[in-house]
């Protein structure tokens, strides 16, 4: 049986080194935030989420949208 | 438990062993004793790398112990479980690919045949003495134990508090087991898929179906958080009630929980065997946008049953109070289905990498693949059957400290980068002085804190320095500039 993993290429020379340093630099935000004062963290905002849960997925979003990019990069070289 | 839920739970449970059974008996037809088919398959291609990791990641404490923790910290467990997740799914398609490509040059440098597929095969092509490989093996597999321990553990209560065989959940745990075992027996890796696919789709539906019942019977989102405002407000904010979802808590878990794929040999196995680096980016992404589709519905499961009843199981409390009786079984059997999946792909992994570091040819081309990864398999599974009948509430502390300890291996995986002597022995040393120094700080024979940060952080800091030196001065060997070099460039 062929190994395919062995004989095919690596198709990628690298990703950006921003790439790593944007996912770490946006999680630790989302890691400093909780030490914010609780009457900001419980702000009540849409849907009723506290303040600070927003903030929270908009840095799982903005994480999960800079992956899907630099994926497509990826998949488009390859 | 009424009668139309212990019917559709037969029925449910019946139709998941008649499935494992009828795979396992196709699978026995055609299985054969090679170890490249029957422990890595032919490369996975895009579902099946983003099941295999999605599944390794997300065991049965997605579905008890998710909803648990925002329950009992609230909503910035998010951060623990949300943001750390998506953020491995990130860094893994940057430092994953630079492994896959690290593996290949190793294998073509070495006039190997055949790339590693997994880290033991990694270690012995990139010339790791076998004291290091033995201990990191080891290491490895008393870390993970816990974690497989929790699985069975976790599958027998909920199955014992259904339907109760003797007076403690031991019956359950050993057909748990037996199940595992057997089951893999027949099918290696690909009997894996299907129990990985299985997990994967029920997990999904439950989630969502209990969460959307739960929001509805409290009458819409914004009443849902306002309850929790009214019983707990202590729940919208971090650190949470008890205060544990501190800054150095969620720091240590995020560089615990980020750094898995390259030291844990179920996940780090699934990144070298993915067929093309397309297949693997786009499992990267399918792996993040599944974390988010998974965890957040367990924030609202969590946070509804604030306002429930905490005799008992909660989460049935909650399923027997919102969401119709089908949902009760699925639930049961969705926890069963991740309890095997996380379970045999871990046994499988450590069988792989004790069988590799046995032998002295690659574990790929040995006749005797399947034999010895059993070999080795079973009793490990027998400790973790032992370990289930203990304490629960140690069980979970230990499963993370697991992830901790397994993160402390990490310069092992870069030693076997770097060319330089020195810089390669240091870092051995440096990841044995850490897992020496921890270990006891985890049994709590030395003290937690360190001026006032935990001890943890201290080691990940020492730790990262280190790393950071050696590869600097590795790239300055090779004598290329360090912005232009990919990471884990081989000279």
């Amino acid at each position: 049986m062929k190994d395919q993993t062995s004989n095919s290429k690596p198709t990628v020379a690298s990703l950006p080194i921003y790439f790593p340093i944007v996912v770490i630099v946006l999680s630790f935000l989302a890691i400093i935030s909780t030490s914010l004062p609780n009457e900001i963290q419980q702000y009540p905002s849409a849907l009723g989420f506290p303040l600070v849960l927003w903030f929270w997925l908009v840095v799982t979003a903005l994480l999960a949208i800079l992956t899907i990019g630099m994926a497509w990069k990826v998949i488009s070289r390859a | 438990m009424n009668i139309t839920h212990q019917g559709l739970l037969y029925t449910l449970l019946t139709a998941y062993l008649l499935f494992l059974i009828f795979f396992s008996w196709r699978l026995s037809n055609n299985s054969d004793n090679n170890g490249k088919q029957y422990l890595f398959g032919n490369g996975f291609g895009f579902f099946l790398s983003f099941l295999g990791i999605s599944a390794s990641l997300f065991s049965t404490f997605t579905l008890q112990g998710m909803p648990a923790f925002f329950r009992n910290h609230g909503v910035a467990s998010w951060v623990f479980l949300g943001v750390t997740d998506v953020a491995l799914a990130g860094l893994l398609l940057f430092f994953g690919l630079r492994m896959r490509r690290f593996v290949h040059r190793l294998a073509t440098d070495s006039s190997n045949q055949t790339s590693a597929k997994n880290l033991t095969e990694w270690f012995k092509q990139s010339g790791l003495s076998k004291a290091t490989l033995w201990f990191f093996i080891t290491a490895i597999t008393l870390f993970m134990i816990p974690y497989i321990t929790i699985q069975i553990k976790g599958a027998a209560v909920l199955l014992q508090s259904a339907i109760p065989l003797g007076e403690s959940q031991l019956l359950w745990s050993i057909l748990i087991v037996g199940l595992i075992l057997g089951y893999s027996w027949f099918g290696g890796i690909r009997a894996i898929f299907i129990t990985d696919a299985v997990q994967g789709l029920i997990l999904l539906i439950t989630v969502w179906v209990i969460a959307a019942f739960a929001i509805q019977a409290a009458g819409g989102m914004s009443a849902l958080f306002a309850d929790v405002a009214a019983i707990k407000p202590a729940l919208l904010s971090a650190p949470g009630p008890n205060g544990t979802l501190n800054w150095q808590f969620l720091l240590i878990a995020f560089i615990s929980i980020v750094l898995m794929p390259y030291v844990q040999p179920q996940l780090a196995t699934r990144v070298l065997v993915a067929k093309s680096d397309k297949a693997f980016a786009l499992s990267t992404v399918a792996l993040g946008i599944f974390a988010i589709l998974v965890i957040l519905p367990t924030l609202f499961i969590g946070l509804r049953s604030v306002a429930l009843s905490s005799e008992g199981d909660f989460i049935l409390n909650l399923i027997n109070h919102d969401a119709p009786a089908f949902f009760y079984a699925l639930f049961i059997v969705g926890v069963l289905a991740a309890a095997m999946s996380t379970a045999d792909s871990q046994l499988l992994a450590i069988g792989t990498e004790w069988s590799s570091a046995i032998v002295n040819k690659d574990i790929q081309r040995h006749s005797s693949a399947r034999l010895l990864v059993k070999g080795i398999a079973i009793p490990v599974a027998l400790i973790a059957l032992v370990l289930a009948q203990s304490s629960f509430k140690s069980l979970v502390l230990f499963s993370i400290n697991s992830f901790i300890g397994t993160s402390l291996l990490l310069p092992i995986v870069l030693a076997s980068v770097i060319k330089l002597p020195h810089w390669r022995s240091a870092l051995i040393m440096s990841s044995w002085i850490a897992v020496i120094i921890f270990v006891p700080v985890m049994l709590g024979i030395l003290p937690r804190e360190l001026l006032s940060l935990r001890v943890e952080l201290w080691l990940y800091a020492v730790l990262g320095l280190l790393m950071a030196i050696a590869y600097r001065q590795h790239c300055q060997y090779s004598r290329k500039p360090i912005h232009n070099k990919a990471l884990f460039n081989y000279p």
